[in-house]
Formats: structure tokens, C-alpha cells, sequence
């Protein structure tokens, strides 16, 4: 009897460990929330969070354009990676939103999947949703922001 | 079962071990200080102007060195003259309205004659040092991507100009997955020749490059192209060979064997499936060639190569490319036993390396883990090899 409690046991540990994320990299992205920008475990509650690579990657005035358009905040925190001139430009339009700076990269020491910028919502401390933002999307991820689940 | 037990913990702990490479650098009887002199630090005030560019290049004209350095977010070329240490001039070109022009590459013929790329437009303007155009060529018409395969200046391919063969040498490539086998069955270069508009398409992958059932080499979508004569030297990332392409007969012969000391004889591949962070973490790990210099006066060769290192520090924070070790290997084309010189850690930017003649390099210190790097100022160093 007890074997067999114990195999039901592995099973159910099992299942609960290999339960798919959302979003894969999210106890990295996480620790880089916490240890960079010092954000603690009630700003998770209802945020979206927009990362977007200023410096590296070629979407990122398309990213920047679409976001100003949105006359919303709703709880989105932008969260720019590097440095750039268009971020210069666009900064003062986008102020409605949080703004997190991280001119240094420091988030190439986590692994977050940031290539195209990320769109993460959090509700609750867990991730309702997530997209990777790649060019032909940006429409779409602004259409979440506006409206979220 | 006390000793079950203790296996599962054994176990446990190596399936919780990464494997890491050894550290090939202690395997490596090569000194710097008997090779590598540093003849001369160049700093150049920039407080305004740009320190980091998408390309770069140099050249020499009465006696006076400059760096270039294409900059795509003012749409500029600035030159740096390295000489005087001081900031020369601009070139720049209008991103919106009639005239607008891209730079996504440039060829530097003579001081003036620059050749500008819009891959996208699909012309070449030729301007003199003010940026005034003097000639516009427009290969858009000729070069059909279907034919051809697609014109990019993109992920470190360039464009040059031949005057032997009055051609543009465009970098071109299939819109086709790079992890399909079908992609390296395209000929990567075209050459596009201005005096009858005519267009010929050169450029043949070593066998090894191309994808197998364990994966792919990410690293290596486009070799790096030098024109020597009637020749095109090639480098590969993931190849220890460097190959001469004859044009003619699209024939690829192996030249001479320059496997670096910091490289194991096999290369990693990347699985055909994987995600964005993968390919970041596979580029940051694994060792290859990442570029290559030519000094045409004395036919010396000039091959950079980015060194294997840990997936992470000691932090356990993911290293980054521009922490790893780096080398210099050099000497003639033909030469089966060349030098190889390490570079300082974190100090330089091993992939702005330019040959300036007589044995030596201008490489930039633009490394952003450089505790000395000042964000006012554009430095390099002269090196030289011996």
C-alpha cells in the first residue's frame, strides 16, 4: 500500500513540476525586476510590463511610435534597455506611462528571451499573458495594452 | 537503503552540474608581451558625436589616417582622423522626403570617392568628402532577388568595389531559412558590373558549414569577403581553413589550415529548434573566427578569434560576448605555422580591427567592460605584431 501511495505521489509531484510556463524565463526576468530595478513582490500584482532594446534592436521606433499613440496607462510599465537617440525624441510622449531606465544592459545578465521587445502581464504574481513582439505584431500587442484580459 | 539513498543524491547533484568547457587558455604556451607592442593610444574628444558604429573603416591619404564609422540612427558617416586625434568631419544623408537616402554600408575608394549603399532602395550613390553626389548607380533594376537572392548589408556582410573588374561586390543572399540545407546551395555573392549593367552571381559553402541532423552553426551565415588580385579570400566562422573563391569557376579551394590554439577541432551546433535566448547564449559560449583583416601591401593576414567561456560568472550571471577571451592570429597567406597573439580581456572590441600597414592594427577600446573606457572619448590603440 504504501508503494503505491508513493508512486501516486511521484506522479503528482511530477506533473505539478513539468507544468508548462507562460513564459519560460520567468524567474530570471524576475530576479532582474527585483535586483535592478528594486521592484518587490506587490508590484506584480497588476502590471504589465513593455522591455524593449533601445540600443540593439531596429524595431525599436516602431515599438516607440505605437506605444505613444496610446492615450492609456493602464498599469504599463515601460522598460527601456540601452541607450539611443530616438528614445531621446520619444521620452516626453510616453511619460504617462512608468518608465524604467536601464542604460547599462543590465538585463543581458538574465536570461529573459529579450530580442524583440517583451510584453508581459502580470495579475496576481503570475503571468496572464505574454508575446514576444516581433515587427508585424506591434498592432497587436498595442490592441492588448488597451484592451488586457 | 541508506546507500540508495546516497546515489540519488550523487546523482542528483551531476544532473544538476552544467558542463562547462575547460578553460582552453591554460592549455596555451603563447605570450602577448613577446608579439603585441603597443606603439600608440589614441583618444579623441567626442563628447556629442557617436563612439559606436554599426560598420567602420580607414584609410590613408597625404600621410593622415582616418577611422570611419557609419552611425544609423543620425544616417552619418564621421571621420575620425586618427593622425591629428581629433574629429574631422560628417557626411550625412536626408531619412525622409525626396532625397532620402539609408546608408547601410560604405566603400571608401579614395578620399573622394565613397561609395554609399541604400540596400533597400537598391542604389549606390557615389559622393565626394562633402557628401555631394557625384554618380548614382541603380542596381535595383538589374538585380533581381529572384535571380539573385536579396542584397543586405546586415549582420556584418559588406559591400566593396573592384576597380580590376569595375564591379560592385554585393553580398546576396535567398529569402529562405538559414537552418534549410537549401540556403547554402546559393551563391552568396553577386557581382554587379556598372560599364554594361550586367550581373554574375559567385559564392560556394565548404561542406562542414552546412546543416545536419545535430544542428546548424549560427554563427556563420555569411563568411567574411576579401578581394586579393583576382581572388576572393574567404572566412568562415566555424571552418579552422581559410579558402580561396575564384570568381571565374566559383571553385572554393582550401588554402591553408589556421586553427587557433583557443578552438577545439570541432564546432558546436545549434539544434534547428531553439529559442531567441538559445541563440544568444550559444554565440556567448562557443569559440570561433569572427572576422578577418587584410594588409594588401605585405599580404599578411589578420584573423580574430572570440574564444569559448562559461554560459555564467561566478555571480551566476550570464557572461557577455565582449567578456571573453579574444586573439589575433597573423601572417602570410600561405604561411601553414601563423602566430597567434591574445588580447587583453575586456579591453579592446576585437571586431573593430582595422590593418594600417607595416605589421600593424588600429583597434578600437570601445569595450564597454573596459574600467578605463571614458564616454567622452573615442580611443584606440595602435598595436603591432611581430
Amino acid at each position: 500500500m504504501k508503494k503505491i501511495i508513493l508512486f501516486f505521489t511521484l506522479i503528482v509531484v511530477c506533473f505539478a513540476c513539468s507544468k508548462e510556463k507562460l513564459y519560460v524565463y520567468q524567474n530570471d526576468f524576475e530576479l532582474y525586476l527585483k535586483e535592478v530595478h528594486q521592484l518587490k513582490e506587490s508590484d506584480f500584482e497588476e502590471t504589465i510590463f513593455y522591455v524593449l532594446d533601445i540600443e540593439s534592436c531596429s524595431c525599436s521606433e516602431l515599438n516607440l511610435k505605437s506605444l505613444s499613440m496610446l492615450l492609456t496607462s493602464n498599469n504599463l510599465v515601460l522598460i527601456t534597455v540601452g541607450k539611443s537617440r530616438i528614445w531621446e525624441n520619444y521620452k516626453s510622449k510616453l511619460n504617462h506611462f512608468t518608465i524604467l531606465e536601464d542604460p547599462k544592459g543590465k538585463v543581458h545578465r538574465y536570461e529573459t528571451g529579450l530580442g524583440k521587445p517583451l510584453l508581459l502581464h502580470y495579475r496576481n504574481q503570475e503571468i496572464i499573458y505574454y508575446q514576444n513582439v516581433i515587427d508585424p505584431e506591434v498592432a497587436k500587442a498595442s490592441a492588448y495594452i488597451l484592451n488586457p484580459n | 537503503m541508506k546507500n540508495y539513498l546516497f546515489l540519488f543524491v550523487v546523482l542528483l547533484l551531476f544532473s544538476c552540474t552544467q558542463n562547462e568547457k575547460p578553460n582552453n587558455e591554460l592549455n596555451t604556451n603563447i605570450s602577448k608581451n613577446e608579439t603585441l607592442s603597443i606603439i600608440k593610444a589614441i583618444s579623441i574628444p567626442c563628447d556629442t558625436l557617436p563612439y559606436s558604429f554599426e560598420y567602420s573603416s580607414v584609410y590613408q591619404e597625404n600621410n593622415e589616417l582616418y577611422f570611419v564609422g557609419l552611425d544609423e540612427s543620425t544616417n552619418a558617416l564621421y571621420f575620425y582622423s586618427i593622425t591629428n586625434q581629433k574629429f574631422s568631419h560628417k557626411i550625412q544623408k536626408p531619412m525622409e522626403g525626396n532625397e532620402k537616402f539609408i546608408i547601410k554600408d560604405f566603400h571608401i575608394y579614395t578620399k573622394d570617392s565613397i561609395f554609399l549603399l541604400d540596400d533597400r532602395k537598391g542604389t549606390i550613390e557615389l559622393v565626394d568628402n562633402t557628401g555631394k553626389q557625384l554618380s548614382l548607380v541603380d542596381y535595383g533594376k538589374i538585380i533581381v532577388p529572384e535571380q539573385t537572392g536579396f542584397v543586405e548589408a546586415d549582420n556584418s556582410k559588406r559591400f566593396v568595389y573592384s576597380k580590376e573588374w569595375n564591379a560592385f561586390v554585393m553580398p546576396t543572399y535567398p529569402e529562405i531559412e538559414f537552418e534549410s540545407k537549401e540556403f547554402y546551395k546559393h551563391r552568396f555573392l553577386t557581382l554587379f558590373f556598372h560599364k554594361n549593367d550586367s550581373v554574375y552571381t559567385v559564392g560556394k559553402y565548404p561542406s562542414n558549414i552546412i546543416p545536419n541532423d545535430e544542428g546548424f552553426f549560427y554563427s556563420s551565415l555569411f563568411p567574411v569577403v576579401h578581394l586579393m588580385k583576382d581572388k576572393f579570400i574567404l572566412n568562415f566562422s566555424n571552418n579552422h581553413f581559410l579558402f580561396q573563391l575564384s570568381p571565374i569557376s566559383n571553385e572554393l579551394k582550401e588554402i591553408v589550415k589556421w586553427k587557433s590554439n583557443y578552438i577545439d577541432e570541432d564546432f558546436e551546433r545549434l539544434p534547428m529548434k531553439y529559442e531567441f535566448q538559445e541563440a544568444v547564449n550559444y554565440n556567448s559560449v562557443n569559440g570561433y573566427y569572427t572576422n578577418l583583416s587584410l594588409d594588401i601591401e605585405t599580404e599578411t593576414l589578420y584573423r580574430i578569434v572570440k574564444h569559448p567561456q562559461p554560459l555564467k560568472n561566478a555571480e551566476g550571471k550570464l557572461n557577455q560576448y565582449l567578456e571573453c577571451g579574444f586573439s589575433i592570429m597573423y601572417g602570410k597567406l600561405n604561411d601553414p605555422n601563423p602566430k597567434e597573439v591574445l588580447l587583453e580581456k575586456g579591453k579592446y572590441v576585437p571586431y573593430v580591427v582595422h590593418s594600417i600597414g607595416n605589421n600593424q592594427l588600429l583597434i578600437s577600446l570601445e569595450n564597454s567592460f573596459n574600467p578605463n573606457n571614458k564616454e567622452n572619448r573615442l580611443e584606440f590603440e595602435i598595436i603591432e605584431l611581430k
